[in-house]
Protein backbone atom coordinates (compact mmCIF):
# COMPACT_ATOMS: atom_id res chain seq x y z
CA UNK A 1 0.00 0.00 0.00
CA UNK A 2 2.92 2.33 0.78
CA UNK A 3 4.38 1.61 -2.64
CA UNK A 4 1.01 2.21 -4.20
CA UNK A 5 0.62 5.57 -2.53
CA UNK A 6 4.19 6.59 -3.44
CA UNK A 7 3.55 5.68 -7.08
CA UNK A 8 0.31 7.59 -6.93
CA UNK A 9 2.11 10.74 -5.89
CA UNK A 10 4.64 10.42 -8.77
CA UNK A 11 2.13 10.52 -11.56
CA UNK A 12 -1.30 10.97 -10.24
CA UNK A 13 -2.88 12.12 -13.49
CA UNK A 14 -1.95 8.95 -15.31
CA UNK A 15 -2.87 6.82 -12.32
CA UNK A 16 -6.11 8.79 -12.01
CA UNK A 17 -7.10 7.83 -15.55
CA UNK A 18 -6.05 4.25 -14.91
CA UNK A 19 -8.21 4.06 -11.80
CA UNK A 20 -11.26 5.16 -13.74
CA UNK A 21 -10.43 2.72 -16.52
CA UNK A 22 -9.81 -0.05 -14.04
CA UNK A 23 -13.07 0.65 -12.27
CA UNK A 24 -14.95 0.81 -15.56
CA UNK A 25 -13.57 -2.56 -16.60
CA UNK A 26 -14.42 -3.97 -13.17
CA UNK A 27 -17.93 -2.52 -13.41
CA UNK A 28 -18.57 -3.93 -16.90
CA UNK A 29 -17.40 -7.36 -15.81
CA UNK A 30 -19.30 -7.61 -12.55
CA UNK A 31 -22.49 -5.59 -13.06
CA UNK A 32 -24.41 -8.39 -14.82
CA UNK A 33 -23.22 -10.95 -12.28
CA UNK A 34 -24.06 -8.86 -9.23
CA UNK A 35 -27.45 -7.92 -10.69
CA UNK A 36 -28.27 -11.53 -11.48
CA UNK A 37 -27.14 -12.72 -8.07
CA UNK A 38 -29.38 -10.16 -6.35
CA UNK A 39 -32.23 -11.02 -8.73
CA UNK A 40 -32.21 -14.52 -7.33
CA UNK A 41 -32.61 -13.09 -3.84
CA UNK A 42 -35.36 -10.51 -4.39
CA UNK A 43 -38.44 -10.45 -6.59
CA UNK A 44 -38.73 -6.72 -7.25
CA UNK A 45 -36.75 -5.37 -10.22
CA UNK A 46 -36.35 -1.88 -8.80
CA UNK A 47 -35.17 -3.29 -5.49
CA UNK A 48 -32.58 -5.38 -7.35
CA UNK A 49 -31.38 -2.24 -9.13
CA UNK A 50 -31.19 -0.30 -5.84
CA UNK A 51 -29.25 -3.04 -4.11
CA UNK A 52 -26.92 -3.44 -7.09
CA UNK A 53 -26.23 0.29 -7.01
CA UNK A 54 -25.53 0.09 -3.27
CA UNK A 55 -23.05 -2.74 -3.85
CA UNK A 56 -21.09 -0.80 -6.44
CA UNK A 57 -21.08 2.39 -4.38
CA UNK A 58 -19.58 0.44 -1.49
CA UNK A 59 -17.10 -1.16 -3.87
CA UNK A 60 -16.17 2.28 -5.18
CA UNK A 61 -15.27 3.63 -1.74
CA UNK A 62 -13.12 0.54 -1.07
CA UNK A 63 -11.73 0.14 -4.58
CA UNK A 64 -8.38 1.75 -3.98
CA UNK A 65 -7.81 -0.03 -0.69
CA UNK A 66 -8.71 -3.45 -2.09
CA UNK A 67 -5.83 -5.90 -1.80
CA UNK A 68 -5.68 -9.12 -3.77
CA UNK A 69 -3.66 -10.63 -0.92
CA UNK A 70 -6.76 -10.70 1.25
CA UNK A 71 -9.23 -12.09 -1.24
CA UNK A 72 -9.83 -12.59 -4.94
CA UNK A 73 -11.84 -9.84 -6.62
CA UNK A 74 -14.88 -12.09 -7.05
CA UNK A 75 -14.80 -13.10 -3.39
CA UNK A 76 -14.44 -9.46 -2.35
CA UNK A 77 -17.30 -8.06 -4.42
CA UNK A 78 -19.66 -10.92 -3.69
CA UNK A 79 -19.02 -10.64 0.02
CA UNK A 80 -20.09 -7.01 -0.28
CA UNK A 81 -23.15 -8.12 -2.27
CA UNK A 82 -24.15 -10.79 0.24
CA UNK A 83 -23.79 -8.42 3.17
CA UNK A 84 -25.79 -5.75 1.34
CA UNK A 85 -28.67 -8.16 0.75
CA UNK A 86 -28.56 -9.43 4.33
CA UNK A 87 -28.52 -5.89 5.69
CA UNK A 88 -31.48 -5.01 3.51
CA UNK A 89 -33.63 -7.87 4.82
CA UNK A 90 -32.71 -7.06 8.40
CA UNK A 91 -33.37 -3.36 8.04
CA UNK A 92 -36.73 -3.75 6.33
CA UNK A 93 -39.14 -2.51 8.98
CA UNK A 94 -42.70 -2.87 7.72
CA UNK A 95 -44.41 -5.30 5.38
CA UNK A 96 -43.89 -4.85 1.69
CA UNK A 97 -46.35 -6.76 -0.38
CA UNK A 98 -44.68 -8.40 -3.30
CA UNK A 99 -45.91 -6.70 -6.46
CA UNK A 100 -45.92 -9.43 -9.01
CA UNK A 101 -46.27 -6.96 -11.87
CA UNK A 102 -42.93 -5.41 -10.89
CA UNK A 103 -41.15 -8.73 -11.06
CA UNK A 104 -37.99 -9.28 -13.01
CA UNK A 105 -37.92 -8.98 -16.78
CA UNK A 106 -36.33 -11.96 -18.44
CA UNK A 107 -33.90 -11.21 -21.30
CA UNK A 108 -35.60 -10.09 -24.50
CA UNK A 109 -33.36 -11.49 -27.26
CA UNK A 110 -35.95 -10.88 -29.96
CA UNK A 111 -38.64 -13.10 -28.49
CA UNK A 112 -42.36 -12.98 -29.19
CA UNK A 113 -44.73 -11.49 -26.63
CA UNK A 114 -46.19 -14.90 -25.90
CA UNK A 115 -42.75 -16.32 -25.28
CA UNK A 116 -41.87 -13.45 -22.98
CA UNK A 117 -45.05 -13.98 -20.96
CA UNK A 118 -44.33 -17.70 -20.62
CA UNK A 119 -40.75 -17.09 -19.57
CA UNK A 120 -41.83 -14.44 -17.08
CA UNK A 121 -44.21 -16.93 -15.49
CA UNK A 122 -41.53 -19.61 -15.49
CA UNK A 123 -39.12 -17.24 -13.79
CA UNK A 124 -41.66 -16.46 -11.06
CA UNK A 125 -42.32 -20.16 -10.50
CA UNK A 126 -38.61 -20.88 -10.48
CA UNK A 127 -38.16 -18.24 -7.76
CA UNK A 128 -40.92 -19.91 -5.72
CA UNK A 129 -39.20 -23.27 -6.10
CA UNK A 130 -35.89 -21.75 -5.05
CA UNK A 131 -37.54 -20.25 -1.97
CA UNK A 132 -38.44 -23.78 -0.88
CA UNK A 133 -34.81 -24.87 -0.83
CA UNK A 134 -32.72 -24.76 2.31
CA UNK A 135 -30.95 -21.40 2.84
CA UNK A 136 -27.52 -22.79 2.02
CA UNK A 137 -28.89 -24.33 -1.20
CA UNK A 138 -30.51 -21.02 -2.16
CA UNK A 139 -27.28 -19.18 -1.58
CA UNK A 140 -25.25 -21.58 -3.69
CA UNK A 141 -27.80 -21.52 -6.51
CA UNK A 142 -27.81 -17.70 -6.43
CA UNK A 143 -24.02 -17.52 -6.51
CA UNK A 144 -23.69 -20.16 -9.22
CA UNK A 145 -26.29 -18.87 -11.63
CA UNK A 146 -26.00 -15.22 -10.66
CA UNK A 147 -22.26 -14.79 -10.57
CA UNK A 148 -21.17 -17.83 -12.62
CA UNK A 149 -18.50 -18.50 -10.02
CA UNK A 150 -16.66 -21.78 -9.91
CA UNK A 151 -17.29 -24.09 -6.98
CA UNK A 152 -13.96 -23.09 -5.50
CA UNK A 153 -14.82 -19.40 -5.63
CA UNK A 154 -18.23 -20.06 -4.06
CA UNK A 155 -16.54 -22.08 -1.34
CA UNK A 156 -14.26 -19.11 -0.68
CA UNK A 157 -17.21 -16.75 -0.28
CA UNK A 158 -19.20 -19.10 1.96
CA UNK A 159 -16.30 -20.51 3.94
CA UNK A 160 -17.00 -24.15 3.13
CA UNK A 161 -15.13 -26.78 1.12
CA UNK A 162 -15.55 -26.86 -2.64
CA UNK A 163 -16.53 -30.52 -2.49
CA UNK A 164 -19.42 -29.51 -0.22
CA UNK A 165 -20.45 -26.92 -2.80
CA UNK A 166 -20.52 -29.60 -5.50
CA UNK A 167 -22.62 -31.95 -3.38
CA UNK A 168 -25.12 -29.30 -2.37
CA UNK A 169 -25.33 -27.87 -5.88
CA UNK A 170 -26.09 -31.17 -7.57
CA UNK A 171 -28.74 -32.09 -5.03
CA UNK A 172 -30.32 -28.63 -5.13
CA UNK A 173 -30.57 -28.66 -8.93
CA UNK A 174 -32.25 -32.03 -8.90
CA UNK A 175 -34.74 -30.91 -6.28
CA UNK A 176 -35.47 -27.75 -8.24
CA UNK A 177 -35.89 -29.75 -11.42
CA UNK A 178 -38.37 -32.11 -9.75
CA UNK A 179 -40.30 -29.28 -8.05
CA UNK A 180 -40.43 -27.24 -11.25
CA UNK A 181 -41.44 -30.33 -13.20
CA UNK A 182 -44.41 -30.91 -10.87
CA UNK A 183 -45.68 -27.39 -11.64
CA UNK A 184 -45.25 -27.95 -15.38
CA UNK A 185 -47.20 -31.19 -15.23
CA UNK A 186 -50.18 -29.64 -13.38
CA UNK B 1 -13.10 -40.95 -4.75
CA UNK B 2 -16.56 -42.51 -4.78
CA UNK B 3 -18.64 -42.79 -7.90
CA UNK B 4 -21.11 -40.30 -6.46
CA UNK B 5 -18.33 -37.79 -5.92
CA UNK B 6 -17.23 -38.29 -9.53
CA UNK B 7 -20.80 -37.66 -10.68
CA UNK B 8 -20.98 -34.45 -8.68
CA UNK B 9 -17.64 -33.24 -10.04
CA UNK B 10 -18.66 -34.09 -13.60
CA UNK B 11 -21.94 -32.26 -13.11
CA UNK B 12 -20.16 -29.15 -11.83
CA UNK B 13 -17.74 -29.16 -14.76
CA UNK B 14 -20.56 -29.49 -17.26
CA UNK B 15 -22.63 -26.86 -15.48
CA UNK B 16 -19.75 -24.40 -15.75
CA UNK B 17 -19.68 -25.10 -19.49
CA UNK B 18 -23.42 -24.49 -19.75
CA UNK B 19 -23.10 -21.15 -17.96
CA UNK B 20 -20.22 -20.17 -20.21
CA UNK B 21 -22.44 -20.86 -23.22
CA UNK B 22 -20.25 -23.71 -24.42
CA UNK B 23 -21.49 -26.88 -26.03
CA UNK B 24 -21.43 -30.08 -24.03
CA UNK B 25 -19.68 -33.24 -25.12
CA UNK B 26 -22.51 -35.80 -25.30
CA UNK B 27 -20.17 -38.67 -24.48
CA UNK B 28 -19.12 -36.99 -21.22
CA UNK B 29 -22.61 -36.30 -19.90
CA UNK B 30 -23.02 -39.34 -17.72
CA UNK B 31 -26.44 -40.86 -17.17
CA UNK B 32 -29.96 -39.64 -17.96
CA UNK B 33 -30.26 -38.11 -14.49
CA UNK B 34 -27.31 -35.82 -15.12
CA UNK B 35 -28.44 -34.93 -18.64
CA UNK B 36 -31.88 -33.86 -17.43
CA UNK B 37 -30.32 -31.87 -14.58
CA UNK B 38 -28.02 -30.08 -17.02
CA UNK B 39 -30.90 -29.33 -19.37
CA UNK B 40 -32.80 -27.84 -16.46
CA UNK B 41 -29.74 -25.82 -15.48
CA UNK B 42 -29.55 -24.51 -19.06
CA UNK B 43 -33.18 -23.44 -18.74
CA UNK B 44 -32.42 -21.56 -15.51
CA UNK B 45 -29.53 -19.77 -17.22
CA UNK B 46 -31.85 -18.71 -20.07
CA UNK B 47 -34.36 -17.24 -17.63
CA UNK B 48 -31.83 -15.15 -15.71
CA UNK B 49 -32.56 -11.44 -15.92
CA UNK B 50 -30.08 -8.83 -17.12
CA UNK B 51 -29.86 -5.20 -16.06
CA UNK B 52 -31.37 -2.83 -18.60
CA UNK B 53 -28.99 -0.82 -20.77
CA UNK B 54 -30.48 2.43 -19.44
CA UNK B 55 -29.87 1.42 -15.82
CA UNK B 56 -26.34 0.19 -16.57
CA UNK B 57 -25.20 3.37 -18.28
CA UNK B 58 -26.91 5.63 -15.73
CA UNK B 59 -25.26 3.83 -12.81
CA UNK B 60 -21.86 3.81 -14.52
CA UNK B 61 -22.03 7.55 -15.14
CA UNK B 62 -22.97 8.19 -11.51
CA UNK B 63 -20.16 6.03 -10.19
CA UNK B 64 -17.51 7.56 -12.43
CA UNK B 65 -18.63 11.04 -11.36
CA UNK B 66 -18.19 10.01 -7.73
CA UNK B 67 -14.79 8.55 -8.55
CA UNK B 68 -13.76 11.84 -10.17
CA UNK B 69 -14.91 13.72 -7.09
CA UNK B 70 -12.91 11.35 -4.90
CA UNK B 71 -9.81 11.83 -7.03
CA UNK B 72 -10.22 15.61 -6.95
CA UNK B 73 -10.48 15.57 -3.15
CA UNK B 74 -7.35 13.44 -2.91
CA UNK B 75 -5.48 15.86 -5.18
CA UNK B 76 -6.62 18.84 -3.12
CA UNK B 77 -5.61 17.27 0.15
CA UNK B 78 -2.14 16.64 -1.31
CA UNK B 79 -1.62 20.49 -1.11
CA UNK B 80 1.91 21.84 -0.97
CA UNK B 81 3.47 18.39 -0.69
CA UNK B 82 1.92 17.46 -4.03
CA UNK B 83 3.44 20.49 -5.73
CA UNK B 84 6.87 19.72 -4.33
CA UNK B 85 6.69 16.07 -5.38
CA UNK B 86 6.02 17.06 -9.00
CA UNK B 87 9.58 18.40 -9.21
CA UNK B 88 11.96 16.04 -11.05
CA UNK B 89 14.56 16.01 -8.25
CA UNK B 90 12.11 14.74 -5.72
CA UNK B 91 10.71 12.24 -8.20
CA UNK B 92 14.19 10.81 -8.69
CA UNK B 93 14.75 10.56 -4.92
CA UNK B 94 11.46 8.80 -4.43
CA UNK B 95 12.15 6.41 -7.31
CA UNK B 96 15.48 5.36 -5.75
CA UNK B 97 13.78 4.91 -2.40
CA UNK B 98 11.11 2.72 -3.97
CA UNK B 99 13.68 0.49 -5.67
CA UNK B 100 15.59 0.01 -2.40
CA UNK B 101 12.36 -0.77 -0.57
CA UNK B 102 11.27 -3.34 -3.15
CA UNK B 103 14.64 -5.09 -3.10
CA UNK B 104 14.64 -5.32 0.69
CA UNK B 105 11.12 -6.76 0.72
CA UNK B 106 12.07 -9.32 -1.92
CA UNK B 107 15.17 -10.29 0.08
CA UNK B 108 13.13 -10.70 3.27
CA UNK B 109 10.59 -12.84 1.43
CA UNK B 110 13.44 -15.27 0.85
CA UNK B 111 13.19 -15.34 -2.94
CA UNK B 112 16.94 -15.93 -3.20
CA UNK B 113 17.07 -18.57 -0.49
CA UNK B 114 16.76 -22.31 -1.20
CA UNK B 115 13.11 -23.36 -1.33
CA UNK B 116 11.57 -25.81 1.10
CA UNK B 117 9.90 -28.72 -0.67
CA UNK B 118 6.24 -29.19 0.15
CA UNK B 119 4.97 -32.67 0.88
CA UNK B 120 2.85 -34.39 -1.72
CA UNK B 121 -0.33 -36.15 -0.69
CA UNK B 122 0.07 -39.81 0.11
CA UNK B 123 -2.53 -42.41 0.62
CA UNK B 124 -2.00 -45.96 1.72
CA UNK B 125 -4.72 -48.50 2.13
CA UNK B 126 -5.08 -51.24 4.64
CA UNK B 127 -7.77 -53.80 4.92
CA UNK B 128 -10.95 -52.71 6.65
CA UNK B 129 -11.82 -54.85 9.61
CA UNK B 130 -15.42 -55.12 10.72
CA UNK B 131 -15.42 -56.79 14.10
CA UNK B 132 -18.14 -59.40 14.38
CA UNK B 133 -19.35 -58.86 17.93
CA UNK B 134 -21.93 -61.31 19.25
CA UNK B 135 -24.29 -58.52 20.46
CA UNK B 136 -26.17 -55.94 18.39
CA UNK B 137 -24.29 -52.99 19.89
CA UNK B 138 -20.66 -52.31 19.05
CA UNK B 139 -17.94 -52.60 21.70
CA UNK B 140 -16.91 -49.00 22.30
CA UNK B 141 -13.55 -49.76 23.87
CA UNK B 142 -12.04 -51.81 21.07
CA UNK B 143 -10.31 -50.04 18.25
CA UNK B 144 -9.96 -51.97 15.01
CA UNK B 145 -7.15 -51.47 12.55
CA UNK B 146 -7.63 -48.16 10.75
CA UNK B 147 -8.93 -48.64 7.27
CA UNK B 148 -7.11 -45.74 5.55
CA UNK B 149 -4.52 -43.07 5.99
CA UNK B 150 -5.45 -39.60 4.82
CA UNK B 151 -3.15 -36.74 3.91
CA UNK B 152 -3.81 -33.00 3.95
CA UNK B 153 -2.10 -31.71 0.78
CA UNK B 154 -2.36 -28.05 1.62
CA UNK B 155 -2.18 -27.89 5.40
CA UNK B 156 0.33 -25.23 6.23
CA UNK B 157 3.58 -26.36 7.86
CA UNK B 158 2.38 -29.85 8.84
CA UNK B 159 3.99 -32.40 6.54
CA UNK B 160 2.73 -35.95 6.20
CA UNK B 161 -0.73 -37.39 6.83
CA UNK B 162 -2.94 -35.67 9.39
CA UNK B 163 -5.52 -38.21 10.33
CA UNK B 164 -5.90 -41.94 10.37
CA UNK B 165 -9.54 -42.83 9.99
CA UNK B 166 -11.46 -46.01 10.55
CA UNK B 167 -15.17 -46.80 10.42
CA UNK B 168 -17.06 -49.98 11.19
CA UNK B 169 -20.44 -51.30 12.15
CA UNK B 170 -21.16 -53.54 15.10
CA UNK B 171 -22.10 -56.46 12.87
CA UNK B 172 -21.74 -57.35 9.25
CA UNK B 173 -25.38 -58.40 8.82
CA UNK B 174 -28.58 -56.83 10.11
CA UNK B 175 -32.29 -57.36 9.75
CA UNK B 176 -34.40 -54.71 8.07
CA UNK B 177 -35.46 -52.06 10.60
CA UNK B 178 -32.81 -53.11 13.12
CA UNK B 179 -30.79 -50.31 14.67
CA UNK B 180 -27.29 -50.20 13.30
CA UNK B 181 -24.48 -48.94 15.48
CA UNK B 182 -21.66 -47.25 13.57
CA UNK B 183 -18.33 -46.14 14.93
CA UNK B 184 -15.81 -43.77 13.46
CA UNK B 185 -12.32 -43.47 14.86
CA UNK B 186 -10.05 -40.54 14.03
CA UNK B 187 -6.45 -40.53 15.17
CA UNK B 188 -4.06 -37.60 14.94
CA UNK B 189 -1.19 -38.99 12.88
CA UNK B 190 0.64 -35.69 12.65
CA UNK B 191 3.42 -34.43 14.90
CA UNK B 192 1.35 -31.41 15.97
CA UNK B 193 -1.89 -31.02 17.85
CA UNK B 194 -4.91 -30.63 15.64
CA UNK B 195 -8.07 -28.71 16.43
CA UNK B 196 -10.92 -30.20 14.45
CA UNK B 197 -14.30 -28.55 14.07
CA UNK B 198 -17.78 -29.69 13.13
CA UNK B 199 -17.48 -33.06 14.74
CA UNK B 200 -18.73 -35.77 14.42
CA UNK B 201 -18.00 -35.64 10.67
CA UNK B 202 -20.65 -36.06 7.99
CA UNK B 203 -21.28 -39.77 7.48
CA UNK B 204 -23.25 -41.27 4.62
CA UNK B 205 -24.73 -44.73 4.29
CA UNK B 206 -24.20 -45.73 0.65
CA UNK B 207 -25.90 -48.44 -1.35
CA UNK B 208 -23.45 -50.56 -3.31
CA UNK B 209 -25.79 -51.16 -6.25
CA UNK B 210 -26.47 -47.45 -6.92
CA UNK B 211 -23.41 -45.94 -5.16
CA UNK B 212 -25.67 -43.19 -3.87
CA UNK B 213 -26.35 -42.21 -0.27
CA UNK B 214 -29.54 -43.52 1.28
CA UNK B 215 -28.98 -41.63 4.48
CA UNK B 216 -26.59 -38.97 5.73
CA UNK B 217 -25.75 -37.93 9.26
CA UNK B 218 -25.16 -34.19 9.31
CA UNK B 219 -21.98 -32.83 10.84
CA UNK B 220 -21.98 -32.11 14.55
CA UNK B 221 -21.09 -28.84 16.19
CA UNK B 222 -18.31 -30.05 18.48
CA UNK B 223 -14.70 -28.95 18.37
CA UNK B 224 -11.96 -31.25 19.59
CA UNK B 225 -8.23 -30.77 19.95
CA UNK B 226 -6.18 -33.93 19.50
CA UNK B 227 -2.60 -34.23 20.66
CA UNK B 228 -0.22 -36.21 18.40
CA UNK B 229 -1.26 -39.84 18.58
CA UNK B 230 -4.51 -39.05 20.37
CA UNK B 231 -7.70 -40.46 18.93
CA UNK B 232 -11.39 -39.78 19.26
CA UNK B 233 -14.27 -42.09 18.53
CA UNK B 234 -17.80 -41.21 17.51
CA UNK B 235 -20.86 -43.39 17.59
CA UNK B 236 -23.81 -43.11 15.29
CA UNK B 237 -27.05 -45.03 15.50
CA UNK B 238 -28.87 -45.52 12.23
CA UNK B 239 -32.45 -46.79 12.32
CA UNK B 240 -32.16 -48.43 8.92
CA UNK B 241 -34.46 -45.91 7.20
CA UNK B 242 -33.58 -43.79 4.18
CA UNK B 243 -34.20 -40.05 3.67
CA UNK B 244 -37.88 -40.74 3.03
CA UNK B 245 -38.38 -43.01 6.03
CA UNK B 246 -38.41 -46.23 4.00
CA UNK B 247 -36.55 -49.30 5.29
CA UNK B 248 -33.33 -50.02 3.47
CA UNK B 249 -32.24 -53.52 2.48
CA UNK B 250 -29.26 -54.82 0.60
CA UNK B 251 -25.55 -54.23 0.74
CA UNK B 252 -24.37 -50.89 2.08
CA UNK B 253 -21.12 -49.22 2.93
CA UNK B 254 -19.96 -46.19 4.87
CA UNK B 255 -18.54 -42.99 3.44
CA UNK B 256 -17.21 -39.92 5.24
CA UNK B 257 -17.35 -36.36 3.93
CA UNK B 258 -14.25 -34.19 3.81
CA UNK B 259 -13.35 -32.38 7.01
CA UNK B 260 -12.38 -28.70 6.97
CA UNK B 261 -9.01 -27.97 8.51
CA UNK B 262 -7.48 -24.50 8.36
CA UNK B 263 -9.34 -23.74 5.16
CA UNK B 264 -8.32 -26.97 3.45
CA UNK B 265 -10.48 -29.98 2.79
CA UNK B 266 -9.09 -33.06 4.51
CA UNK B 267 -10.50 -36.12 2.76
CA UNK B 268 -11.55 -38.87 5.14
CA UNK B 269 -11.16 -41.72 2.68
CA UNK B 270 -11.68 -45.24 3.89
CA UNK B 271 -9.21 -47.25 1.82
CA UNK B 272 -11.57 -50.18 1.60
CA UNK B 273 -15.25 -49.46 2.22
CA UNK B 274 -16.82 -50.86 5.39
CA UNK B 275 -19.58 -53.09 3.99
CA UNK B 276 -22.57 -54.48 5.80
CA UNK B 277 -25.74 -56.21 4.70
CA UNK B 278 -29.36 -55.56 5.65
CA UNK B 279 -31.60 -58.55 5.10
CA UNK B 280 -35.33 -58.33 4.45
CA UNK B 281 -37.54 -59.17 7.43
CA UNK B 282 -38.26 -57.04 10.44
CA UNK B 283 -36.70 -56.34 13.78
CA UNK B 284 -38.68 -55.53 16.93
CA UNK B 285 -40.02 -52.05 17.56
CA UNK B 286 -38.66 -49.78 20.23
CA UNK B 287 -40.63 -47.29 22.29
CA UNK B 288 -43.05 -45.03 20.46
CA UNK B 289 -45.61 -42.33 21.19
CA UNK B 290 -46.16 -38.66 21.88
CA UNK B 291 -44.45 -36.90 24.76
CA UNK B 292 -46.64 -34.56 26.74
CA UNK B 293 -44.59 -31.36 26.47
CA UNK B 294 -45.66 -27.79 25.73
CA UNK B 295 -43.20 -25.01 26.41
CA UNK B 296 -42.59 -21.56 24.99
CA UNK B 297 -39.27 -19.75 24.73
CA UNK B 298 -38.83 -16.19 23.50
CA UNK B 299 -35.71 -14.59 22.14
CA UNK B 300 -35.11 -11.70 19.76
CA UNK B 301 -38.86 -10.95 20.01
CA UNK B 302 -39.68 -14.31 18.41
CA UNK B 303 -41.52 -16.97 20.41
CA UNK B 304 -41.16 -20.68 19.77
CA UNK B 305 -43.77 -23.01 21.28
CA UNK B 306 -43.18 -26.74 21.12
CA UNK B 307 -46.58 -28.25 20.34
CA UNK B 308 -45.75 -31.91 19.78
CA UNK B 309 -42.90 -34.36 20.16
CA UNK B 310 -43.34 -37.84 18.78
CA UNK B 311 -40.89 -40.68 19.19
CA UNK B 312 -41.05 -43.82 17.07
CA UNK B 313 -38.72 -46.36 15.47
CA UNK B 314 -38.78 -44.14 12.39
CA UNK B 315 -37.32 -41.24 14.34
CA UNK B 316 -38.28 -38.15 16.27
CA UNK B 317 -40.76 -35.53 15.11
CA UNK B 318 -40.72 -32.11 16.73
CA UNK B 319 -43.47 -29.65 15.90
CA UNK B 320 -43.52 -26.03 16.94
CA UNK B 321 -45.47 -22.86 16.36
CA UNK B 322 -43.28 -19.79 15.79
CA UNK B 323 -44.46 -16.19 15.88
CA UNK B 324 -43.62 -13.94 12.91
CA UNK B 325 -40.12 -12.41 12.79
CA UNK B 326 -39.96 -8.65 12.11
CA UNK B 327 -39.51 -9.10 8.35
CA UNK B 328 -42.29 -11.67 7.99
CA UNK B 329 -44.25 -11.13 4.77
CA UNK B 330 -46.79 -13.60 3.41
CA UNK B 331 -49.26 -13.44 0.58
CA UNK B 332 -52.31 -15.64 0.28
CA UNK B 333 -52.45 -18.05 -2.59
CA UNK B 334 -54.19 -21.23 -3.62
CA UNK B 335 -53.52 -23.82 -0.95
CA UNK B 336 -52.29 -21.43 1.74
CA UNK B 337 -49.86 -18.60 2.29
CA UNK B 338 -46.55 -17.99 0.56
CA UNK B 339 -43.65 -16.21 2.17
CA UNK B 340 -41.38 -13.69 0.50
CA UNK B 341 -38.36 -15.60 1.76
CA UNK B 342 -37.52 -18.89 3.40
CA UNK B 343 -38.12 -19.00 7.16
CA UNK B 344 -36.86 -22.51 7.81
CA UNK B 345 -35.48 -22.88 11.31
CA UNK B 346 -32.22 -24.59 12.24
CA UNK B 347 -31.91 -26.67 15.37
CA UNK B 348 -29.62 -29.08 17.17
CA UNK B 349 -30.33 -31.77 19.74
CA UNK B 350 -28.68 -34.11 22.18
CA UNK B 351 -29.60 -36.78 24.71
CA UNK B 352 -28.53 -36.45 28.36
CA UNK B 353 -25.86 -33.83 27.55
CA UNK B 354 -24.20 -36.15 25.07
CA UNK B 355 -22.92 -35.31 21.58
CA UNK B 356 -24.75 -32.38 20.03
CA UNK B 357 -26.21 -33.34 16.65
CA UNK B 358 -27.71 -31.29 13.90
CA UNK B 359 -31.51 -31.61 13.68
CA UNK B 360 -31.40 -29.95 10.28
CA UNK B 361 -33.84 -27.40 9.02
CA UNK B 362 -37.55 -27.47 9.55
CA UNK B 363 -40.28 -27.73 6.96
CA UNK B 364 -42.63 -24.77 7.24
CA UNK B 365 -46.33 -24.13 6.81
CA UNK B 366 -46.96 -20.40 6.61
CA UNK B 367 -49.99 -18.88 8.29
CA UNK B 368 -51.18 -15.33 8.47
CA UNK B 369 -50.10 -14.88 12.09
CA UNK B 370 -47.16 -17.26 12.36
CA UNK B 371 -45.63 -20.49 11.15
CA UNK B 372 -45.87 -24.18 11.89
CA UNK B 373 -42.48 -25.83 11.83
CA UNK B 374 -41.69 -29.54 11.78
CA UNK B 375 -38.33 -31.22 12.24
CA UNK B 376 -38.01 -34.84 11.14
CA UNK B 377 -35.03 -36.32 12.95
CA UNK B 378 -34.26 -39.83 11.71
CA UNK B 379 -32.58 -40.85 14.92
CA UNK B 380 -33.65 -43.09 17.76
CA UNK B 381 -33.59 -42.33 21.45
CA UNK B 382 -30.78 -44.24 23.15
CA UNK B 383 -32.20 -46.59 25.74
CA UNK B 384 -32.10 -45.20 29.24
CA UNK B 385 -32.03 -41.57 28.08
CA UNK B 386 -33.72 -39.21 30.50
CA UNK B 387 -33.76 -35.95 28.59
CA UNK B 388 -33.85 -34.61 25.05
CA UNK B 389 -32.25 -31.19 24.69
CA UNK B 390 -33.67 -29.41 21.64
CA UNK B 391 -32.12 -26.10 20.66
CA UNK B 392 -33.45 -23.84 17.92
CA UNK B 393 -30.63 -21.57 16.76
CA UNK B 394 -32.03 -19.55 13.89
CA UNK B 395 -35.33 -18.80 12.19
CA UNK B 396 -35.24 -17.48 8.65
CA UNK B 397 -31.83 -15.93 9.22
CA UNK B 398 -32.82 -14.43 12.60
CA UNK B 399 -30.32 -15.70 15.15
CA UNK B 400 -31.39 -16.59 18.64
CA UNK B 401 -31.38 -19.29 21.27
CA UNK B 402 -34.59 -21.17 22.04
CA UNK B 403 -33.76 -24.07 24.33
CA UNK B 404 -36.02 -26.87 25.46
CA UNK B 405 -35.21 -29.59 27.99
CA UNK B 406 -37.68 -32.36 27.29
CA UNK B 407 -37.98 -35.09 29.91
CA UNK B 408 -38.22 -38.53 28.35
CA UNK B 409 -40.54 -40.97 30.06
Amino acid sequence: MLIFHVLMSLNIEKIGKSTAEAFSAFYEQYLPKIFRYISFKVTDKFLAEDLTSAVFEKALTKFKSYSSEKAAVSTWIFTIARNTVIDHFRARSKEQTVQLDESMDVPENGKSIEQKVIEKEEWQVLKQCISRLAPNEQEIISLKFGSEMTNRQIAGVLGISDSNVGVILYRAIRRLRDDFGRWQNE
Amino acid sequence: MSKQRNIENLFSENLDRVLAGKELDPSALGDAEMRSSLEFARRISQLRPLPSAQYSSRLKATLLQKLDAQEARTKENGGWSWNILRQPVWQAVIAVFVVILVLSLVWRAGVFRPSISTPSPTMSTTATTVPSAPSATPAPTTAPAPSATTAAPSAKGVPGPLLTVGAWTGKSTYKSGEKIGINVLMENSSPQKLTLEKLPPILSIMKTDTETPVYTFAAGKETRTLAPGESVQFSYTWNGLDFKGIKVTGRCYLELEDLDYQGSAVPLHLGQPAYFDILPGSAGNSQAGDINYHETQTDNNISVTITRINISPAGIIVEAFITPPPDYVVTPGSGGYFAAKDYSASASYSFDSGWVKDAGESTVTYLRDGMEHTWYIPDTVPSGSKELFFHVTSIGGWQGSWQFHVPLE
